[in-house]
């Protein structure tokens, strides 16, 4: 089906299913939260999201596959993390507006751009939490005291080669994560009609 | 004047609220005192029976109160106990966007929140975006429990027994209804907001006055204080 130019743009309705994807991408993620009690499932948590997470991209991707759709879901989440901490928010942010660039240079129709913008994406939440704990130390400490213990074993951790093998870990699942919500697409969501 | 507090915080601006979701929600990354963390939750239960929500103030509140109770028992315990302390260390800190965000949900009409927060001149798209988030939080928790309560007539349904020996069919089972039901949910609302005229770019006029009163500023700051005080206290 073609996409009139008139439809090109973000629509309230467009709107509102991402924000409910955003809504299921938070629930998903609280789901996970007993692993990152854990330092080493802290580094892990967004390998593990990014395969429950992907079946709700390829169902936002196929559902609003309009400009700006990835930026807006992406921007939703850096803006709730900025509650957290700004720069991991600005992060996220940053990141979902590669992951939108990405998208519509290499074709939003297209299985491979999507996988590719959502693992910019996810990866982007790894790197979220990772690079203001190695290169602003005392603010992320002081921004999430809270958790003082578990990010000072979590900074011990990502200063050795782990975050590399947790950013592969994260694209491996992101990839992995696409192609389960590409079989859930076929498998459920066309049959029950929601496409 | 108790009557008048009420009143004030009944009709409360959206983006004072907005303004208190951000305060009450950051302060709980910043402590590891369990007073705090209850001091927040009573402030919370404050403004739930002030804007005429005792049951659900109670319900809220007392399982954030379990969660505290919880955590001090298993605190400085080892193995299993002492997971289940940490788990409940960091559920009761996310809890709390969940309480304020189910008090601002269940406090606010949407026609008031997209009025208040198109006078700041904010893109529609983020309006609209913030509005469904705050709006569906609760209904998704809801929906969740109606969809395990029919997974365990067929006996699929979330427990340890499934979660152990069938992780992903146990997930699958509950996880596709979920989305089915959301995205059913997402085009009703979306037939709701075209009936409303949410498309439109006009300016809206509005029923209710959406100007942010002395009274409205008063009682962000005085639980703003009371918040970030009780923080800086301890």
């Amino acid at each position: 089906m073609e996409i009139k130019n008139g439809q090109e743009k973000l629509v309230a309705k467009d709107f509102i299913t991402i924000a409910i994807v955003v809504v299921l991408h938070f629930v998903l993620f609280t789901l996970l939260t007993p692993l990152g009690m854990i330092p080493v499932g802290s580094i892990f948590i967004y390998a593990a999201g990014a395969l429950m997470w992907g079946s709700l991209f390829v169902l936002l991707c196929s559902k609003v596959n309009k400009k700006g759709a990835v930026f807006a879901y992406g921007a939703l989440i850096g803006l709730i993390q900025i509650m957290n901490f700004w720069i991991t928010g600005a992060i996220i942010i940053a990141g979902a507006l590669i992951a939108e660039i990405l998208w519509n240079v290499m074709g939003r129709k297209k299985f491979t751009s999507m996988t590719v913008a959502f693992t910019v994406l996810v990866t982007s939440l790894l790197l979220g939490m990772a690079i203001p704990l190695i290169f602003l130390y005392e603010q992320s400490m002081s921004a999430l005291s809270a958790y003082a213990e578990l990010y000072q074993a979590v900074y011990e951790l990502i200063k050795g080669p782990l975050l590399f093998v947790a950013f592969a870990a994260t694209v491996v699942c992101s990839i992995a994560g696409m192609f389960i919500g590409k079989k859930l697409m076929k498998k459920h969501f066309e049959k029950a009609g929601i496409l | 004047m108790l009557r008048e507090v009420k009143r004030s915080v009944i009709n409360l601006d959206s983006r004072m609220k907005l303004i208190l979701i951000i305060v009450f929600t950051s302060t709980q990354m910043l402590t590891t005192s369990n007073l705090i963390i209850l001091w927040n939750y009573f402030l919370l239960f404050l403004l739930f029976t002030l804007s005429n929500k005792f049951k659900v103030a109670c319900k809220t509140c007392s399982v954030a109160v379990f969660m505290v109770l919880l955590q001090w028992i298993c605190n400085n315990q080892s193995g299993a106990i002492g997971t289940v302390g940490l788990i409940c260390f960091f559920l009761v800190r996310l809890y709390i966007f969940y309480g304020i965000g189910l008090w601002f949900s269940k406090t606010t009409k949407v026609g008031d929140i997209i009025s208040s927060l198109q006078s700041m001149k904010l893109p529609q798209g983020f309006i609209i975006s913030v509005v469904v988030f705050f709006r569906y939080m609760p209904t998704v928790t809801r929906e969740f429990w109606y969809i395990n309560a029919s997974m365990r007539l067929r006996d699929v349904g979330i427990n340890i027994k499934n979660m152990l020996f069938h992780p992903i069919r146990t997930v699958e089972y509950a996880f596709v209804p979920l989305i089915i039901r959301s995205m059913t949910i997402a085009d009703r609302l979306s037939e709701s907001a075209l009936t409303r005229g949410l498309d439109l770019n006009n300016k809206r006029s509005n029923y209710r006055n959406v100007k942010i009163s002395v009274a409205d500023i008063s009682i962000c700051t005085v639980l703003s204080t009371l918040v970030l005080g009780a923080n800086s206290l301890v």
